[in-house]
This record gives structure tokens, C-alpha cells and sequence, in this order.
């Protein structure tokens, strides 16, 4: 039944716009604070004031999931759009409360069943699974076939990337390690991958043609490949468009689809930040 | 035998001589340290063949030093043993693998004849070809090679030392003379081979030694062993036990003899001919002996002759100092922090890095990119093996990956690596920037392969830059450079000649393919100052806008600035 099954995400999911509206994602807004501002921020295109702020001034931004009841708030409005099971994708438990709040509002729905999940991911690690669970939906899966292809494509995914600075990351407190591994007396630009729930130091580079080349090295031991989506945060144009050339032999579309990430997952990886966001197919 | 040598024929050597000889040696080369150092085909001040086989001499000296060894063999052994611990530079750790094969072809004789040598030099040189990778013609390996065929034909003619000396010695000068035909940037460089030259003067020291010349320095042993051990600062506890403890005499034997009118000087005599470290005092009634022996029989059998024997102790210390390492290596275990519960099996073991680094910036910049240890050394400071293996048996991982930063510390760096008993591999590394560039690739979740290999890839993606000042006037590559001019050399060939420090960071960097370069680091030397550097980089941003410039407190002695581009 059209619309009977519905998806939500979190604003961590940096889902393209077009895509959000083209299989009606319900996305949850996150609470971006920059010093005494607070932004709510959804899907939305036009990032540039956030990263000038960024550059005009010493605030780091901080992030904060919203209250169980603004999930509930979602839920009920998709009930009422018609929704009778809520497939609810979300980032990372153990970077983020979202999963929690998502898990606790969905006690309370009614007049459907909200079925929640840890996707283990961030950003379009995410986006990828709600976007894999829509086009079955679109095709006419059943929720048994929806729930097994979450589980397939949650231990497939994976996001890695460059980053300009390590400063971003480390000041989020949200990596655990960063702090003791990031600080150094030279320039460096790690190498994270955010593979089952957890950020890794992957590699530390000082150019951006390492980082380039080590990712491209990355998705060719990782190929072939369902989804491939090149990811920037502000980045250089010249630079995202290289990774994106480079990548094309690895892409089940003819290139890589190129997503700006959004201000969450922004302000944690910082302005430069060059990455990928893939889902493996076959054997693992 | 053993006396100073002057016109009686020798047709024997035996322990004593060799020693005598290996003190000449040393002496000699301690003589022709500055010119040897001089040799040095870039006219930069790095060049210390000669203090490193100065010092490569001095430690094998050290081993033999307090020794009473008859046997020549196993002196030989000895020395051998103390070269290949303090063996420093390319040069020093040649010289001891001609040390090494040496020994191995005397094969533990008590003593030797003439043909003898010719069976030694062809080991000698085996091992010192064997121990290079890719071996170059126009080296101390020419002249190692021309010594030994020499002292075959020599042998067929005399048996006496002196003579095969006085031949091979002059074979070993004309072989030097023509290192530069045999290598191009010997002949560029106006210089014959420095590395051939120490090796020219260890066998003329000897020579002299036979001859009964240069006396004086041959009877100074004890002086020699006190500048020796200034020279080694602070030893490692490490090359204390080393020393200490000396497999040759395994057994500490003792017991007390009880007799009558027993000559006490006599048993002393006798006794101290036996081994290491005698001790016999006493009186006619009563004699105590100490003593460290290879055979603990012969002593006591001795003993038994001379009186009633009573409170024998025989100790294998071989057993002792074993048990004491594996209480040290326990006690180090221990001190490995372990996560509570049993260990994940797949957990690879941690990787130590042994960095070798002259600075205080340098040395931080290292350690903030995860080196473990850091050994003092570089251009002109080239550590021993052993300080190297210090660090690396010292480190708490069994696998060990050594980081030399230097060419001239590359076989260093591979020689403590072999004589080490965890795994340990050399990535070659042959300057600052690439020892960065090759951390930077360490991952302590991969295998010791994999780091070495992604390692190496990493060393080699990045160019480096060296500027000093020229040594002595030289015509090199084209280059004419007077002594004191500022000159820079891109990965290790001598490109400019320029009248400040800075303007040959500039025109180094003029000599480089930008096209496909992102950032430039500039370490700044020992008493250069960050405004300095700091000003450098600001006029360079304007020249080179699409390039970034990051400046970074080195503290490295005699390059003011080293350049990492990439």
C-alpha cells in the first residue's frame, strides 16, 4: 500500500535534497549551537553562512539530538500522512543520542508500530541504508524483507575521509581517542573510516593527493560496490571533482553521486573535509 | 713473542700480537681521523669515515683491552665482537664485517702462519661484500678485495709477517689511489675513497706495529681505554653487561688449597695464565683462588697438585647471566600494562619505532608522531649498532621497525637489526622528511610487513632539501663552490651554491617539479630562530601562492634548514 510504510531519519543522514523529497523521507532536525545561537537544522543546501561563521570567528559549534517528544512529534505527523509501520534509521548509539530519543519516542506512537534502528553509521552511511530501504519500498518489499535488507546493508557501509584539520574532531569529544592521536607538532590530516558504530584512525596524511590516493586504494579493496557517494564539507571543487574522477571505475552508476554533507556531521569533520560514503556488495 | 717487533723475522703470530697490533691500529687511525674525515665527497660537514672507524676501532679495542688471550683465534673472535657492537656508519660497520670474516677465517688457531692470511683476508672480504646489498667498486670493498688477492700471492714468496705486510699495505695505497677511476664522483669530487683510506691505515698501523715504529702510541693502551670510554658517554646498562660479562671465560671457579711451603707468587703466575679476572692470595699454609676459566678442570686439577683442595665451587655463568636476562625480560613483561581480561587472540602486537634524530624539535616531532625511541644521531653524529640495538632490545615490543633518517646509518641501523632477537626491520630512510613521511604511514594495527612496505612507498612520495655550508672549495655537478658558501642539496645531490642560507632554500626550491606539490616544511636549524625561518616562509608564500608553507622548529646541528616537499 502506497505511503503505508514510511522512513525517518536524523539530520546526521545528509541525505541530498532531491532524494528526501523524491522517496518522501521524513528527516529529524538536530540542534546546531553556534556560542549562544541555536540553529535547527534539516535538509538544506545553503551551507555557506555556517562555514563563514566558522572562519570568522573562534566558536567551535556544538550538536545536540532533540528531545524524545520532537521525535514522537514526527512519528505522530506520519501517522497521520497515513504511515502505518515507521522504519526509523539513525545515527551511530555510540556517537549520539539520537538512536535513544528515537528508541523512547517510539514506545509512545500510536496508530502505527515505529520499528527503530541503530544503523551503526553516520552521514550518508545513512543516507544509503534509507535510501537502499526506499527504493524497496518503491519495488513493493514487505516489512520481513525490509527489516533483513537493513541488517545487509548497515554491516556493508562504510564512510571514510580526510580531514583537513584534526581540530574538529578532537574538540567534539565524541571520539574517544582523538585527543591522544590526533595532536602532533606537524600539519596532519587524518584518515578516519566509520565502519560498525565507531570512528578509526585509518591513516595520517599531509597532502591532499595522499589522501586522495589512499582513499581510491581503500574502495578498490572494498569494491564492487552497491552505493558509492563521494562526500565533501566545503571542500576545494578541484579536489572533490579528482576524488570523484578517480572513483568513477568503482561506481555502480556511471559516477559517484557527490553530496555535500550538512551542517552536523559538518561541524564535526570540519570545512575541507573530503570523504567517501560506500556500501560493499557481496560476500563479505 | 708479543715483544715490539724490529728486525727478527715472524713467522708466528699469536693472541698477543694480534692485540698489539689492534691497539697500533687504533692509535694510527686516531692519528689520520681528520684527514680521512675529510675525504668526503660532498663538501658538507658530515664527513666522519674516519671518526666512525676511530670509534668502530676503539670499541673493538675496549672488548680486548683488559684481556690476556694467547689464542689468536679467539681474540680475533673478540674483536670482532667489539666492532660489530660499536660499529657506526656505513664505514664502521664494513670494517667490522672485514673484522668479523677475519676472525671466522682464523677459525680459533692458537696461532698463525703465513698461510694463514691469505685464508682470513679472502674471508674478510666475502663477509664485507656479503654485508652490502649492492655492492660499489672504488670502496674500501676494492681495496678489501686487492689486500686479499695480494697476500695470496705474497705468501708464495715469504713467510714472514712483516714482509706480507709491508706488500699488502702497499697494495691497499695503490688500490686507494685508483678508487677514483673506478668511481666517477670520487673523480668529480677530486677525492680518493675515505671509507678505503681507514682501511689503508688500519693495516699500515699494523704494519708499523711489526716494524717497531710509532712506538710510543703502541705502548699508550691504557690512555686509549680511558679516552674510549669518554668517548662513549653513558654507556647503556646494556653494553655494561655486554662487556662484563665474557662467554669466553664461562666458568667462575673457586677453592682453598692447603699444603705446605706452596710458592703463592708461582700459583699466581700459573693461575692467571688460566683465564680472567684471578684472584690468588695466601700464604705457604693456605691459598685462596678466584678465578673465571673455559675449562674449570685445568685449574682445579692444578690446585689438586699443589696441596689438599678444599670448598670447590665451580659456576657456569653463561647459566647465571642467562638466568638473569630472562628475569629481566620477565620483569619487563611485567611492566607491559595488559587490559585485565584474557587478550583477543587476533590483537597483533604493538609496534615499537626506533628513530634516529639530532634536534630537540626534531626529536619532539618524532616522538608526537608515535617513534617510541629516539636515538641521538645524524649527519655528523652517526650512532653505533649498539646504541641502535640498546633501543631496540630496550623498546617494549617484539617488533621493532628502526627508522635511520641517514644513509650513513643505514647499515648501522641493519646490523642491530640482524643481532637483535625480536623482529625487527629497517626502513631506509635517508633523510628527516622521509623518516616523517614513513611514520606518518605507521599503522599499529597492520603487521610488521605491511607498515615496512606502505612505509617505504610513504618515504619515498616526499623531496628533501638540505642546506649547510660548503666544507672546502669543490666543482661538483657543475657547481663551483668556495668553502663557507651556503650550498643546497636536493635527496642528497649537491644542486646550489648561494650566498645566504635562505637563497639556497629559494633556489632549491626552484630546482623542483612544484607541479604536482602541495606543502613545504621548513625545519630550521640549531641557532636560526623562528623569526628567521618564520620571515623566509612569508617571502616564499609570495612567490609560490598555491603552495603552503609550515615552519618548524628542527634544532638539528649544521643544516639550518632541512626541507620536506611533497
Amino acid at each position: 500500500m502506497d505511503g503505508h510504510i514510511r522512513i525517518v531519519t536524523d539530520g546526521v543522514a545528509d541525505i541530498p535534497a532531491h532524494l528526501v523529497e523524491q522517496f518522501n523521507i521524513k528527516v529529524v532536525p538536530i540542534y546546531l549551537l553556534m556560542g549562544q545561537t541555536s540553529h535547527l537544522v534539516g535538509v538544506s543546501s545553503d551551507y555557506g553562512w555556517f562555514y563563514r561563521e566558522l572562519l570568522a570567528s573562534d566558536v567551535m559549534p556544538k550538536t545536540a539530538a532533540p528531545a524524545p517528544a520532537e521525535f514522537l512529534q514526527v512519528y505522530q505527523a506520519l501517522v497521520a500522512e497515513g504511515a502505518r509501520d515507521i522504519i526509523g534509521l539513525f545515527a551511530s548509539s555510540k556517537v549520539s543520542s539520537l538512536y535513544n530519543h528515537a528508541q523512547l519516542a517510539a514506545q509512545q506512537v500510536t496508530g502505527a508500530t515505529a520499528h527503530i534502528f541503530d544503523t551503526g553509521q553516520v552521514s550518508m552511511g545513512i543516507g544509503w541504508v534509507a535510501l537502499m530501504v526506499a527504493e524497496a519500498i518503491a519495488r513493493g518489499a514487505s516489512l520481513a524483507e525490509i527489516k533483513a535488507l537493513i541488517t545487509y546493508v548497515c554491516v556493508r557501509s562504510s564512510v571514510l575521509g580526510m580531514l583537513d584539520s584534526p581540530e574538529y574532531l578532537r574538540r567534539s569529544g565524541r571520539v574517544s581517542w582523538a585527543a591522544a592521536k590526533l595532536v602532533s607538532l606537524l600539519q596532519i590530516k587524518p584518515m578516519i573510516a566509520f565502519v560498525a558504530g565507531e570512528a578509526k584512525l585509518i591513516g595520517r596524511v599531509r597532502t591532499h593527493q595522499r589522501a586522495l590516493q589512499h582513499m581510491v586504494d581503500t574502495v578498490m579493496t572494498m569494491a564492487p560496490l552497491h552505493k558509492l557517494a563521494v562526500l565533501h564539507a566545503h571542500a576545494d571543487p578541484a579536489v572533490v571533482t579528482r576524488l570523484s574522477e578517480a572513483l568513477a571505475p568503482y561506481a555502480p552508476d556511471p559516477s559517484p553521486l557527490v553530496v555535500e554533507v550538512g551542517l552536523i556531521f559538518g561541524a564535526h569533520v570540519g570545512p575541507g573535509a573530503v570523504g567517501v560514503a560506500l556500501v560493499r556488495a557481496g560476500e563479505l | 713473542m708479543g715483544e715490539r717487533r724490529g728486525s727478527e723475522i715472524v713467522y708466528t703470530l699469536d693472541g698477543h700480537d694480534l692485540k698489539l697490533m689492534v691497539a697500533a691500529a687504533l692509535s694510527w687511525l686516531r692519528q689520520h681521523q681528520a684527514e680521512i674525515n675529510a675525504l668526503n665527497v660532498f663538501p658538507v660537514p658530515d664527513g666522519d669515515t674516519g671518526t666512525n672507524m676511530m670509534l668502530t676501532m676503539t670499541s673493538a679495542w675496549n672488548e680486548i683491552a683488559d684481556v690476556q688471550e694467547e689464542n689468536v683465534g679467539r681474540l680475533a673472535g673478540k674483536v670482532a665482537h667489539g666492532a660489530l657492537m660499536g660499529a657506526r656508519g656505513n664505514s664502521g660497520v664494513i670494517l667490522s664485517q672485514i673484522l668479523r670474516g677475519f676472525a671466522r677465517g682464523l677459525d680459533s688457531k692458537a696461532h698463525i702462519s703465513a698461510a694463514d692470511i691469505p685464508v682470513a683476508l679472502n674471508e674478510a672480504r666475502d663477509t664485507a661484500y656479503k654485508g652490502v646489498v649492492k655492492p660499489v667498486e672504488g670502496t674500501i670493498l676494492t681495496v678489501m678485495r686487492e689486500v686479499a688477492e695480494e697476500a695470496a700471492l705474497v705468501v708464495q714468496e715469504t713467510e714472514d709477517f712483516r714482509h706480507i705486510f709491508e706488500r699488502i699495505v702497499q697494495r691497499a695505497k695503490s688500490a686507494v689511489a685508483r678508487t677514483p677511476q673506478l668511481l666517477p664522483v670520487l673523480r668529480q669530487a677530486g677525492v680518493v675513497d675515505s671509507g678505503g683510506q681507514g682501511l689503508f691505515v688500519v693495516l699500515e698501523g699494523m704494519l708499523r706495529y711489526m716494524q717497531g715504529l710509532s712506538v710510543e702510541e703502541v705502548e699508550r693502551p691504557a690512555g686509549d681505554a680511558v679516552l674510549a670510554m669518554q668517548i662513549h658517554e653513558a654507556p647503556h646498562d646494556h653494553m655494561t653487561e655486554m662487556l662484563h660479562f665474557d662467554s669466553n671465560y664461562p666458568y667462575d671457579v673457586q677453592f682453598i688449597v692447603a699444603g705446605t711451603s706452596m710458592d703463592v707468587a708461582g700459583m699466581r703466575a700459573t693461575i692467571e695464565a688460566m683465564g680472567d679476572s684471578a684472584l690468588v692470595v695466601g700464604d705457604a699454609q693456605t691459598v685462596k683462588v678466584h678465578v673465571h676459566v673455559l675449562d674449570p678442570g685445568i685449574p682445579i686439577s692444578y690446585g689438586a697438585k699443589c696441596g689438599s683442595l678444599r670448598d670447590v665451587v665451580v659456576e657456569d655463568m653463561q647459566v647465571q647471566y642467562e638466568a638473569y636476562l630472562a628475569e629481566r625480560e620477565a620483569a619487563q613483561a611485567r611492566t607491559v600494562p595488559h587490559a585485565g581480561a584474557p587478550m583477543p587472540v587476533e590483537e597483533p602486537p604493538n609496534l615499537a619505532v626506533v628513530a634516529v634524530v639530532a634536534g630537540d624539535g626534531l626529536e619532539k616531532v618524532f616522538r608526537s608522531l608515535g617513534a617510541t625511541s629516539i636515538v641521538e644521531g645524524g649527519q655528523t653524529m652517526n650512532p653505533s649498532t649498539a646504541q641502535i640495538l640498546a633501543a631496540v632490545d630496550e623498546s617494549l615490543s617484539d617488533y621493532v621497525i628502526i627508522l635511520p633518517n641517514n644513509k650513513n646509518i643505514l647499515m648501522a641501523a641493519q646490523q642491530a637489526a640482524a643481532v637483535s632477537k625480536k623482529q625487527v626491520a629497517v626502513v631506509p630512510t635517508r633523510s628527516i622528511p622521509q623518516g616523517v613521511s614513513a611514520l606518518l604511514a605507521l599503522d599499529q594495527q597492520a603487521t610488521l610487513d605491511g607498515n615496512v612496505a606502505a612505509m617505504l612507498r610513504a618515504a619515498k612520495e616526499v623531496i628533501t632539501g638540505e642546506v649547510t655550508w660548503a666544507t672546502r672549495d669543490v666543482a661538483l655537478n657543475g657547481i663551483e663552490v668556495r668553502e663557507g658558501d651556503a650550498i643546497g642539496l636536493l635527496d642528497g645531490e649537491l644542486v646550489v651554491d648561494a650566498e645566504s642560507f635562505e637563497e639556497a632554500v629559494r633556489w632549491l626550491l626552484a630546482e623542483v617539479e612544484l607541479e604536482d606539490c602541495e606543502l613545504v616544511t621548513l625545519y630550521y636549524g640549531e641557532g636560526m630562530g623562528a623569526a628567521r625561518a618564520e620571515n623566509l616562509a612569508e617571502r616564499l608564500r609570495e612567490t609560490y601562492a598555491e603552495l603552503e608553507f609550515e615552519v618548524v622548529e628542527g634544532g638539528q646541528p649544521h643544516y639550518p634548514y632541512i626541507i620536506s616537499i611533497e
